[in-house]
């Protein structure tokens, strides 16, 4: 049983949480200074530290999270050697308190401890594999490649690391999502091309010190990047477009069953949660959230006059068949096509399919037979299962509780 | 010369001559060069030539290889950096290079089966020889920009300088490509153009910021400049086709729903693909915008969604023979499910009025977007000639198209129809 479920660590985790991460600012801070002293290049960190706010006010991140502009990542990185591990540490402190989005203080707090916790990691981490603080002394292709470059390359993977890290724990406490999916999840995803952005700081590093460019080289180094924030952009927007499309798909099936009005979104909303709860990777809940979306896909792609004609399971492997040659919901047809395998008495072949199928019995005897939850529930538990319908059933049980304990008053949500 | 393909003729004789014009530039030093720096040309030879194969192709049809884009653009800016010898080569010798390398390319491609057009290396040959010998002028040893020492000058106004030299020469090579395209596609050089140059221009500045950043790395870390400098183009080339296979996969969606009514044997098999590539065909001759072209191609594609609510079909799904008040009752059926998705309210406009009669317009001064009168004239073409396209089928459906010219059907877009060649036959 996940923790969250705690009534103490549901109320007052996330702020305790809040607290730890900026008495872990605190604490890096301290060590940095300790190590290194306090930045001498005032001025370069003023500057680092308003470019990296500027790169925040850019509209940056699209919904999806798989496409993630990091800008200020590249900033961050490359005041390490500039302006030394507590100056990195300043510049992602006020980058982060600059932030232009309107969100409640605790959150701008902890994202001001996240952000320069990171960094001054990330600095640390830099020292640790041999980067140079003097890059100016450093001569040739190879001094700087092996004292900047891939002393770089680490400090932008830890610096990665302790965000991702930082981050996940916030949403397992105020969502409840666990530690290691959201991890994977972040890692996986965003992660990659965050880390390939990163490595452009070398490149702004190289020609800010030896270079002598000076402040420029931030943005020299920054504006080739305008052609893949622009594409990223137009990505996150019709990726989030055509996910949306799909709600037309469901508005077609309401429209020849107006009887199941809402109940496509209960079944892919509920089944997601399920599947978060049976631990499944990210993929896999996307395609259950899909794939409980347009399970009656097939009772649309029907002659008029003929609705119910035929057997469930040939409506269902219709509407798959329909998402087949959407590469995208490849993964969702072939959760579809599993549930139509599954007969009334028998358990679906996967775990996934079979979470849809018990969601959409769940909320069709809620909806059709009128019946409560905890008695719809019984019923479910009364048919033949295996273990993995047991697992099901429980993970039902869970989702249903979570959904009443974050419908209760006194929650801190912050994601 | 054939009349069709005048102006790509005319582009591959460009290109020619400045490649004469290189050789002529490069002279007796070009033997001199290459054996002085066969690194550094060599590097960029095979990073143009392996960028070129990693092409995109946008969703208006522009194709972008920003590796090799940003690579050519490099090698043209760079000069006698720092007074650095070893980085300064002759304008005619910098185009030389990347000529050699997009040929090479081309034939790589070919050899692959992959699609190859010599025009797009004329265009790209030019804007490099404009590029490299902007940057070389205004001074006697052919050196320009770069006696201006970065050490006296700010870097921002050389960066500044560099950028505009390379947008000369990027600009040449879009408006001849765009030229071509028109003449290609048989669409009004307009039209192109302002897709060629208006599409992503945050992609053609990024490019265009590719060039300063290798050219002022390369003094301090030599030819590592390269790869480091190139990695925001690889990154760029990732996002823009990730991109570009996303909004392919949305058009896919969007066909997929279109299919509901087909695979329900509502509609013919394969109507709304066919209304929607004749509305797209009779959009771009008419020279509308990519974007308006695009929401007019997802409406046509969507036009008939709304008989899924019907009880009973309509014959052979035709809608142009329902009566009036069914066919507004269809569309705004099929409207009022494409606004669900909340992100496709203006292609639920046009699915709308797509069934007003031309003559409101005319008598009553209705406004009904160009787009929905297009995907009415394209909707009865397809009807009327039930998808065939034999000379009786195509003859039939053009008379009684013309039957309703001015009443139902406008005669302009009906007029860009028979542009668009109906009538059976290699185009």
């Amino acid at each position: 049983m996940p923790e969250s479920s705690t009534p103490f660590l549901v109320r007052y985790g996330t702020p305790i949480y809040i607290g730890v991460t900026v008495v872990l600012a605190g604490g890096l801070a301290v060590v940095c200074h300790h190590l290194y002293g306090w930045p001498t290049a005032w001025g370069a960190l003023g500057l680092l530290a308003f470019i990296g706010a500027l790169t925040w006010w850019l509209p940056s991140t699209s919904s999806d999270g798989l496409s993630h502009f990091t800008a200020d990542n590249v900033v961050v990185l490359a005041a390490i050697p500039i302006v030394g591990p507590v100056g990195a540490g300043v510049v992602g402190l006020v980058m982060a308190a600059l932030t232009r989005r309107r969100i409640p203080a605790y959150r701008r707090a902890f994202n001001m401890a996240m952000a320069s916790s990171s960094a001054m990691v990330g600095g640390l981490a830099y020292d640790m594999a041999g980067g140079s603080f003097a890059v100016q002394e450093l001569h040739g292709a190879v001094a700087l490649t092996l004292h900047v470059g891939l002393p770089i390359v680490v400090a932008d993977a830890a610096n990665l690391l302790a965000n991702a890290v930082l981050v996940a724990g916030v949403i397992r406490l105020s969502a409840g999502v666990p530690l290691r999916l959201q991890l994977a999840d972040m890692l996986t995803s965003s992660g990659m091309t965050q880390f390939a952005y990163g490595i452009v700081a070398f490149v702004v590093v190289i020609m800010w010190l030896p270079g002598g460019l000076g402040w420029v080289a931030v943005l020299i180094g920054l504006a080739p990047l305008a052609g893949a924030r622009w594409a990223l952009l137009q990505y996150g927007e019709e990726r989030e477009a055509r996910e949306r499309a799909l709600g037309a798909l469901v508005a077609a099936i309401e429209t020849r069953a107006p009887e199941l009005e809402g109940h496509s979104a209960r079944v892919s909303s509920m089944a997601g949660v399920m599947a978060q709860e049976l631990g499944l990777r990210p993929k896999e809940v996307a395609d259950v959230r899909t794939a409980g979306l347009l399970h009656d896909l097939g009772t649309v792609v029907v002659a008029p006059g003929q609705e119910g004609q035929d057997h469930r399971r040939s409506a269902v492997l219709r509407g798959a068949a329909m998402l087949q040659d959407l590469p995208f919901l490849a993964g969702a047809s072939a959760v579809m096509e599993q549930v139509a395998y599954a007969g009334p008495d028998e358990h679906a072949p996967t775990l996934a399919a079979e979470v849809v199928r018990v969601a959409d019995d769940f909320d069709l005897l809620l909806l059709g037979e009128g019946v409560g939850a905890s008695e719809a529930m019984e019923r479910l538990r009364e048919r033949p299962t295996s273990a993995d319908g047991e697992r099901v059933l429980a993970a039902l049980a869970r989702a249903l509780r979570a959904r009443d304990e974050a419908a209760a008053p006194g929650t801190m949500v912050t994601t | 010369m054939t009349r069709r393909h005048r102006i790509e003729s005319l582009v591959l004789l460009l290109g020619a001559v400045t490649l004469l014009w290189s050789l002529f530039d490069a002279g007796d030093d070009l033997v001199a060069t290459v054996g002085r720096q066969p690194g550094i040309l060599g590097a960029f030879l095979v990073v143009i030539t392996v960028g070129e194969l990693f092409r995109v192709v946008m969703p208006s049809g522009r194709i972008a290889a920003p590796v090799a884009t940003g690579a050519g653009i490099a090698l043209a800016l760079l000069g006698p950096v720092y007074g650095l010898a070893e980085f300064d080569v002759a304008a005619g010798v910098v185009t030389l290079v990347v000529a050699t390398a997009l040929g090479l390319a081309l034939v790589l491609r070919t050899l692959l089966g992959r699609p190859a057009q010599w025009y797009l290396v004329a265009a790209r040959t030019v804007g490099i020889a404009i590029t490299a010998t902007l940057m070389r002028l205004g001074d006697g040893d052919g050196r320009g920009v770069w006696v201006w020492e970065l050490a006296d000058r700010s870097p921002w106004v050389v960066a500044l300088v560099m950028m505009a030299a390379a947008a000369a020469g990027l600009f040449a090579d879009l408006v001849l490509t765009g030229l071509v395209q028109s003449e290609r596609w048989e669409l009004p050089a307009t039209t192109t153009l302002r897709d060629e140059l208006g599409e992503a221009q945050a992609l053609t500045f990024g490019v265009l910021a590719a060039g300063p950043l290798v050219a002022f790395l390369a003094p301090v870390i030599g030819l590592l400049a390269l790869p480091l400098g190139l990695l925001p183009m690889v990154l760029t080339y990732v996002a823009v086709r990730r991109y570009a296979t996303n909004r392919a996969t949305y058009r896919q969606t969007i066909a997929a729903l279109s299919r509901l009514t087909e695979a329900a044997g509502y509609t013919p098999a394969g109507h709304a693909s066919r209304v929607a590539e004749r509305s797209v065909a009779i959009a771009r001759s008419m020279g509308l915008h990519a974007d308006q072209i695009q929401e007019l191609e997802y409406a046509a594609l969507l036009h008939d969604l709304g008989q899924v609510g019907l009880r009973s079909p309509i014959p052979d799904g035709a809608t142009v023979l329902a009566a009036p008040d069914d066919q507004r009752r269809i569309a705004s059926e099929g409207a009022r499910i494409v606004r669900r998705t909340e992100v496709l309210d203006d292609v639920a406009d046009l699915m709308e009025r797509q069934t007003t009669p031309f003559r409101h317009v005319r008598e009553w001064g209705e406004e009904v977007p160009l787009a929905s009168r297009i995907i009415k004239v394209a909707n009865a073409y397809d009807d009327f000639s039930h998808g065939r396209t034999d000379v009786v089928s195509v003859d039939a459906a053009l008379e009684r198209i013309h039957l309703g010219l001015g009443y139902e059907y406008d005669p302009e877009v009906v007029e860009a129809l028979i542009r668009t060649n109906p009538v059976p036959g290699p185009r």
